[in-house]
């Protein structure tokens, strides 16, 4: 690998560090495609690289101050005991599944995710009313949008749990932090707010990025110097990121996660077509 | 509400901006000398250990959540967090065994 390489693939990392922090994602889904598809990397190493810099982007989140008021810890770890198993599951079943196979997963997985987005821009999921109870794994929080505190309740638990081991699957087979999946499914069918939602998933993705980063690490499948760069970019961008989160529209936060994913999916269909 | 990350706040990002300095100056350093000599085994050296500090830094964090939830006897965060270190002890005897 050129010397060259390392300088880009740091600022990839910061881009996707950025938008990782903002959208609760670790930015795997944005630097899998650029290692991959651009630098020519192999998809699992693509994967393992990645993983790193989900477990970069959840420690700042965790370390951060920002968005600390609508992290949801109870929630969050309730919903890693699926989701470590999914990671697993996921970093085990990895090398029975063909990089055809693996890039298709990818495509339906961000193309599914980002029609469900954009059907469901506007939902909100915050009751206005801050003297409504919001149960054992709700939570109330100052929202500028509202003007005034908010209360939000957990709504089918079975269905969250479920969502989290699949994003742990995913996070296990394709180096992603399961935040792709988790964010947007737990806000449109969880009741979750779409901020709670992604600083919840961004802190808590690194434990979930645990479930496979050992075995990818045993394996040979990240390489280190790639990662480090990757990581320092992560470091940089998602600081970034997180100034941005408060000051963002929910709305526009949501639609351009769905056009990111529609680029994505556009991208792996056609590569899966190809190979 | 209890469940909320303010709670642990103090100990917590203690414990998550210790490791995140010391991956990144370890990438850093491990970095520059691998430009310069990407054949040096100090390099790589200096590459993995970060590498396995930026891994342990999740497990590092669960583990004083965990300590902070005894202290205040919230059982029910104790034995979700505990069952989690299990699945973790899992992944790791997983690794171990592949490599």
């Amino acid at each position: 690998m050129p010397a060259v390489t390392i300088p880009i693939i740091m600022a990839a990392g910061a881009v996707a560090g950025c938008l990782g922090a903002l959208l609760g994602l670790g930015g795997g889904v944005f630097l899998i495609p650029f290692l991959n598809v651009g630098l020519g990397l192999d998809l699992t190493m693509a994967s393992g690289i990645s993983l790193m810099t989900v477990m970069a982007t959840s420690s700042i989140v965790a370390a951060g101050s920002a968005n600390r008021e609508v992290i949801n810890l109870r929630l969050g770890i309730l919903l890693q005991i699926p989701a470590v198993a999914g990671a697993l599951l996921g970093a085990e079943g990895v090398e029975l599944l063909s990089q055809r196979t693996l890039s298709m997963i990818f495509a339906i997985v961000c193309g599914v995710i980002a029609i469900m987005m954009l059907r469901r821009l506007d939902r909100r999921n915050v009751i206005l009313d801050a003297s409504v109870q919001p149960g054992p794994l709700g939570g109330s929080y100052y929202e500028e949008e509202s003007g005034g505190q908010v209360v939000y309740r957990l709504r089918r638990l079975p269905a969250a749990l479920g969502i989290s081991f699949s994003g742990g699957v995913l996070s296990g087979l394709l180096g992603i932090g399961g935040g792709i999946l988790q964010v947007p499914a737990l806000n449109a069918w969880c009741g979750v707010p779409m901020r709670v939602a992604a600083a919840t998933t961004a802190a808590m993705i690194g434990v979930t990025a645990f479930g496979s980063a050992p075995i990818y690490y045993s394996r040979g499948r990240i390489v280190a110097p790639l990662a480090a760069a990757a990581v320092l970019g992560v470091l940089a961008g998602s600081r970034a990121g997180m100034w941005m989160s408060p000051r963002a529209r929910a709305r526009w936060l949501k639609l351009l996660m769905a056009m990111v994913l529609l680029a994505v999916s556009l991208t792996y269909f056609y590569k899966a077509t190809t190979l | 509400m209890s469940g909320r990350i303010d709670d642990l706040e103090v100990r917590y990002r203690w414990v998550s901006a210790a490791p995140i300095a010391l991956f990144g100056l370890a990438f850093a350093f491990g970095l520059v000398v691998y430009l310069v000599a990407p054949l040096n085994p100090v390099a790589l050296g200096a590459l993995n250990a970060g590498l396995l500090l930026l891994i342990a830094s999740p497990a590092a964090r669960m583990a004083v959540a965990l300590a902070e939830r005894i202290r205040r006897a919230d059982w029910t965060f104790v034995i979700m967090t505990v069952v989690i270190a299990l699945e973790l002890v899992v992944v790791l005897w997983r690794a171990s065994v592949r490599s």
